[in-house]
Parts: C-alpha cells; structure tokens; sequence
C-alpha cells in the first residue's frame, strides 16, 4: 500500500519580517536559533554555522548551494559513524537514501531545488513529513544571501518519529516473518519437485514449467533471507563465524553452483589464492555468489566473466570483472546503501536493494573492503579484500 | 533404514515421507513433540529427523534429551530448520548434522544417505 506523503510549510521567519515574539520556551528556543541563523546569514562562516546545529536536538546537517554536506552536528556524524559512513562531502540524493524510501526522494529534492517563495508569510523553512516504515520529519530552513536572496545554505534536521523500541519491534518482526514464510515455501518447493520427478520423462514441457517455479522459489528464498539479514544486523544479532577455508574452494563451489542455474556466460578465474583464510565460509559464499550473480545479470549482451585472483603477505584480492554496461556514476555513490537500486535496477524491478549492502557488511565484518570501479559500456569490477586472519 | 521425522507441519513432514519412501526408506512421522521420545523408545530408528521450531518441546530441547540420553545417544539425529543461519543454531548443539529449509530433494537424499551407511556399518 502506498504510504501518503504530507507536506506543509510553516513558521517562517525571512530576515527583515516582522514577527511576533511568543513566550512559548519552544518558540523562544526556535526564535533564539533563528537569530543565530540570521547571524550566519551575515558571517557566512561556516564554522558559525556548524555551531549553530551542534545545539539542534535532532541530527541535523548543512548543504551548500550546490548540495553538497558541509557540516553535520555530533548526533549525525555519530549516527552516520554507526553504519560506517561519513556525511561531509555527500551529496543531497546520497543522504537521502538513508533517510527515505526511493519514492519520496524526488519530493525532498523538488523541495530543495525550488528556489520560489511560495508562501510569503513563511518562505524559508519547510517541514516534511514521510509515512514509511521509519517515519522521518525532515526540517528543512534555507538561508538565503542578503542581496539577491539566492540560497546559499540548508539546514535539515532529521527527526525519525519512532521510539528505539518501535525499531526493535519493528525489525524482530521482519525476521518473523521472514522465517515464517520458508516454512510454506519449503512444502511447495518439495511438492513441485516430486511433481517434477514424476512427469519429466512423460512431458518435457511440464517439467520445464516446473523447473522455472523452483528457480522462482529459489529467488525467493534469497529474498526473504535478504530481509532476515538486515532484521539481524539492525538487532545487533548478524554473527559472522571464522574458521580457517580455502578461498579458492569456496569460489570454484560458488561458480559450479551458478554454472548449473546460468548458462548464458563463461566464467574464467585467473590465478589462485592457494593460502588459507580466516573466513565464515557460508557468508564468503553468499558474497561471491551475489557479486557473480550481479555481473551476469547486469552485462546480457556480454557472454564472459573473469575473476581475477591476488594476494600479498597479508590480505588476498578477488576481482570480478563484467563486460556490461557498466554503472552509472550517481549509482556508483550509494551502491552499498541499504535498499538502493540504481537506474537499471529501478526499470527492471530487479531485487531489494540488499545484496551489495549485506556483501560489504560481511565483508567489512572480516575486516575487509569491497571496491567498486565502472566504465560506461566497457563493465564494472568489483573487488573484494579479504584479510587472511 | 528406519527414519523418524519429527516435524510439526504436514505438508512438510508428507513431502519428506514421499521423498523417502520412494527411495527405499521405512518412515515414521511424529507432528506432536511431546510424544517424541516415546516414540523413539518405541520404534527404535537409525535416523531421527528433528525440526528446530517444533510447537511445544522444542527441537533444541528434544536432541539435548536424545544426545544425554544412554540408550538413545548413538542414533544420528539431522536437524532441519528455516533459519538461514542455522550452523550458528547448531553450534553447542548435538546433533549430527543440518538441513537448512526450504532443501533440495538431492540434498535430503544425500543427508539422509550418510547416515545410512553407517546404519549399515
């Protein structure tokens, strides 16, 4: 069901306007901060304005004119920190992603990028309320230039409308569910197989149809231990399990394990790893598989994979290279982000969004890194670190 | 080879009788695991078959019972259970082996086939 998305614009105070002052603590609060806000607007210092936010309550953050994040207070840089992400430098679109679901993104931009004043009594600062499954109130007050009125900051602060247990409740849920629905899925895959096993030698045709159900529950199954993944990072409870595996085993098992769903590309390793690693051998796999999974599925004109494998004293390197159409530089940025799909994703409704962000979760949780690099038509390479302790 | 599945869903506990019973398997089903182990006292099998989420004794509880119990500890017990991370489950556990849900039919055979030569052996 689509969430609705209200919108509405208060409390403006332009530099000049008259107002009335309220004995209300909270509008006082809000009028002192709108001094200091005027007092920026005449500094233009930008660490002026960093002071200014530190007080705000809520995580809040400034973008330039350019939209672009110049500073964030403490309770956003630590939020950000928690997910391993930084917030200086980032564009508006970037943040977004972690604050909204991909369809109110366009509202949050409009709302930036409209420079009119469209209410005269209150030009400056709009509120914006998103209904999703962490409702957010995003604040947004722009600080415009004394001559030309030209905006030159916006200050955004971002109030998540839920308590830490509404969070809890809500991920522990999602793991419920997800768990809850195998057990269905576990009957139909075992019941469309015994069906299989009976007609494929009486009618081909009907077996193949059956075969593309099990694929269609094999995604699923993916899916929804996607889903059960991300309930168990945010409840702190995603355990990564190292023991000492060959890299090279769990690799050439991966590759096997796509060759007999995938035809359609060869996939060549170069080199070995040889060395042994520290590693949870069920997660690595999940990783490789996805990556592979991703480049066959994002280059269809192309019929060749290559991984390319490395090491040095301490960390061994896997490169998977695809001859696609590579990505598109906006998606480079946030490919990592949970439940983020690029361009090419959003027009074929191809998955979630999770694959990538649970790869490098599980790949960092190894003390690793994954890096990504893309050239328009020439591919993506996507390059796991893995130290082997 | 004697097989008891301890499984509370039917469709599932059906489908995994099918599946080995057509492959030459004797199969027990037991959906209510309070009666599991008389069950296991009674018809004594060489393979227990043991859901983790089971509704009442939970399959945790029940191979705990199995594994500490004299006359029954040497009979293999394969837990099978929905959760994806279910050699973390199983770790501190005793049982002999896991099968993560939704399973290939493949995958219940050769789980099932390991165990059955040492049944022989």
């Amino acid at each position: 069901m689509h969430m609705g998305v209200s919108q509405r614009k208060t409390e403006i105070n332009s530099p000049g306007a008259s107002r009335k002052v309220s004995q209300d603590p909270k509008k006082l609060r809000e009028a002192r901060f709108l001094t200091e806000v005027k007092g920026a607007f005449f500094g233009w210092q930008i660490n002026f304005l960093e002071n200014i936010i530190e007080e705000i309550p809520f995580p809040t953050i400034t973008l330039d004119h350019s939209l672009k994040a110049v500073a964030a207070n403490k309770l956003a840089t630590n939020s950000a920190a928690q997910a391993s992400r930084k917030i200086i430098g980032r564009s508006a679109q970037s943040l977004a992603h972690e604050w909204l679901a991909s369809r109110d993104i366009p509202l949050f931009l409009d709302c930036l990028n409209d420079d009119s004043v469209l209410d005269k009594e209150q030009p400056n600062q709009h509120k914006l309320l998103f209904s999703n499954l962490t409702p957010v109130c995003l604040t947004i007050k722009k600080i415009r230039g004394d001559q030309d009125k030209k905006i030159l900051y916006f200050i955004i602060s971002i109030k998540e409308i839920r308590t830490e247990k509404d969070g809890e409740t809500h991920y522990n849920l999602l793991g419920t569910v997800s768990h809850e629905l195998k057990t269905p899925l576990t009957a139909i895959k075992a019941f469309g197989q015994l069906a299989n096993r009976s007609i494929a030698d009486k009618d081909e045709r009907a077996s193949q149809y059956l075969q593309k159900i099990n694929d269609e529950i094999n995604r699923i199954t993916n899916l929804v231990d996607d889903v059960f993944d991300v309930s168990r990072i945010y409840l702190n409870k995603f355990k990564i399990n190292k023991e000492e595996n060959s890299l090279d085993e769990i690799l050439s098992e991966s590759i096997e394990e796509i060759k007999l769903a995938k035809k359609t590309h060869q996939i060549v390793v170069n080199g070995q790893i040889s060395e042994k690693a520290m590693v949870d051998r069920n997660r690595i796999k999940q990783v490789f598989l996805n990556i592979l999974n991703n480049a066959i599925k994002y280059s269809p004109q192309a019929n060749k994979i290559e991984v390319n494998l490395s090491k040095n004293n301490l960390a061994a390197q896997i490169a998977i290279h695809d001859y696609g159409q590579g990505i598109n530089h906006n998606d480079l940025e946030n490919i990592f982000e949970k439940f983020y799909q690029g361009r090419i994703s959003k027009k074929t409704n191809l998955g979630l969004g999770l694959g990538l962000y649970l790869s490098q979760k599980i790949i960092k949780g190894h003390g690793g890194n994954i890096l990504v690099s893309s050239q328009k038509n020439k591919g993506s390479v996507f390059t796991i670190v893995l130290p082997f302790k | 080879m004697k097989i008891l599945i301890c499984e509370d869903d039917k469709n599932i506990a059906e489908a995994m009788k099918i599946i080995l019973t057509d492959n030459g398997y004797q199969v027990d089903l037991e959906f209510d695991s309070d009666k599991v182990l008389g069950k296991i006292k009674k018809t004594n099998p060489d393979l227990i078959i043991l859901d983790f989420c089971l509704s009442g004794v939970d399959g945790k509880t029940l191979s705990k019972e199995i594994k500490t119990n004299q006359e029954l500890c040497p009979m293999p017990v394969v837990m099978i259970s929905a959760s994806n991370q279910l050699e973390k489950i199983t770790q501190g556990l005793l049982v002999d082996d896991f099968l993560p849900k939704p399973f290939d039919i493949d995958d219940l055979l050769a789980v099932v086939k390991k165990y059955a030569r040492s049944a022989k052996s």
